[in-house]
């Protein structure tokens, strides 16, 4: 079945679906690893309570400091009403189409064209827009990009990349963010955005 | 044995009725929120309207009749009663502050005020908020009524005490051609 007949619906219990597996195949992953290399060097298994210690963690970090290790790496200040209406205004815009609640806004200190959105849930969901891009487009054109990130959102992309990240290549990929220009990070996302 | 299979439907059928019954009261729930997010806006939009036109009405001496009429549809807006008044009021209140931002462009005084610029910018926003609320709160009303339409769940759903919601329609005047005079 070819991918873009998929409704959102599906979309988003396979964003829930990957993102358990993930959240929880990660860790063990690592947790393994920890117990060969206890193996490897004669510790016997004493890598497996260090590895669960580490996987625990590692799982915590991600679901409680998750977005916010993101928006750190990336400079994020959040934004307010008073020092970017336009901006704000608009994220509560399509908040109200897509039905949600009203995001963090955060704005990046960069003339790079980028925007991204991370947070577990809605309910707790943060949207990040590089200051070139709200000086560069005008005002309907920020809207398509909000909308966009809005769409990863509702979509539960954002939960999806926060376990496949992990906390890990977050510190690698997204702190990087800011250089790549309008291009965002493909192989986090499902395939169905590719196209 | 046979007593137990009895049983057992009941029991997925119970089940499948609660399930159904939570839904839909969800949906109604998400009805009601959409319907109370649009009046919110056009609360907000009463609210500016005031700040607006004592910002401007110094500026604009010359154009007294097209701030009375923004003032006059505001005034009439908030003190319509009904759906139908409502939504027939607040296009006037559209209209005129659709005209009242045209006339701007003739003072460049006011483009260079900051805080008309920041309640420009509000309105239009709010102006927006408004329509992106309707057209929310018609996708859930459709999302209501055709969880009520599907079998089987049309056969409870009445017996429930769900009603069918009504769309947001555009009203008829605002679905004309707009008319372009380019003499």
């Amino acid at each position: 079945m070819s991918d873009y007949r998929r409704d959102f619906a599906a979309e988003i219990r396979s964003n829930k679906r990957k993102s358990v597996i993930l959240f929880i195949g990660l860790p063990l992953l690592l947790m393994a690893l920890c117990w060969v290399i206890g193996r490897t060097y004669d510790y016997g298994d004493f890598g497996l309570p260090v590895g669960f210690i580490v996987a625990v963690s590692v799982m915590l970090i991600t679901y409680f400091l998750g977005d916010d290790i993101i928006l750190g790496f990336t400079g994020a200040r959040e934004a307010t009403w008073e020092s970017d209406q336009v901006l704000f205004n608009v994220v509560d815009e399509m908040r109200i189409a897509a039905g949600l609640p009203m995001p963090r806004v955060y704005v990046i200190d960069s003339f790079a064209l980028n925007a991204f959105a991370t947070g577990w849930s809605p309910d707790n969901a943060a949207v990040a827009v590089t200051r070139g891009l709200i000086e560069k487009l005008d005002r309907d054109e920020l809207q398509g990009v909000i909308a966009h990130e809005m769409g990863h959102v509702a979509n539960l992309d954002i939960r999806y990349a926060l376990s496949l990240n992990d906390g890990r290549s977050n510190c690698t990929h997204r702190g990087r963010l800011p250089q790549n220009t309008l291009v965002r990070q493909r192989q986090n996302r499902p395939r169905i955005q590719q196209r | 044995m046979g007593f137990f299979i009895f049983l057992g439907i009941v029991v997925v059928i119970v089940l499948w009725v609660m399930s159904m019954y939570n839904g839909l009261v969800t949906l109604r729930n998400q009805v009601k929120g959409a319907w109370s997010q649009i009046d919110v806006q056009l609360k907000r939009r009463h609210d500016l309207i005031p700040n607006l036109v004592e910002v401007v009405k110094d500026y604009m001496s010359y154009e007294q009749e097209t701030l009375e009429k923004v003032i006059k549809a505001r005034n009439t807006a908030v003190s319509a009663q009904g759906p139908a008044a409502v939504s027939a009021a607040e296009n006037q209140v559209t209209g005129a502050l659709r005209q009242l931002f045209a006339v701007f462009e003739n003072y460049p005084d006011l483009k260079a005020n900051q805080n008309v610029m920041k309640l420009q910018e509000e309105l239009t926003s709010t102006e927006n908020k408004i329509a992106f609320a309707r057209q929310y709160y018609n996708d859930t009303v459709m999302t209501y009524n055709t969880k009520q339409e599907l079998f089987p769940a049309n056969l409870f759903a009445s017996g429930l005490g769900f009603k069918k919601e009504e769309y947001y329609q555009v009203p008829e005047e605002e679905k004309q051609n707009v008319k372009v005079d380019l003499r």
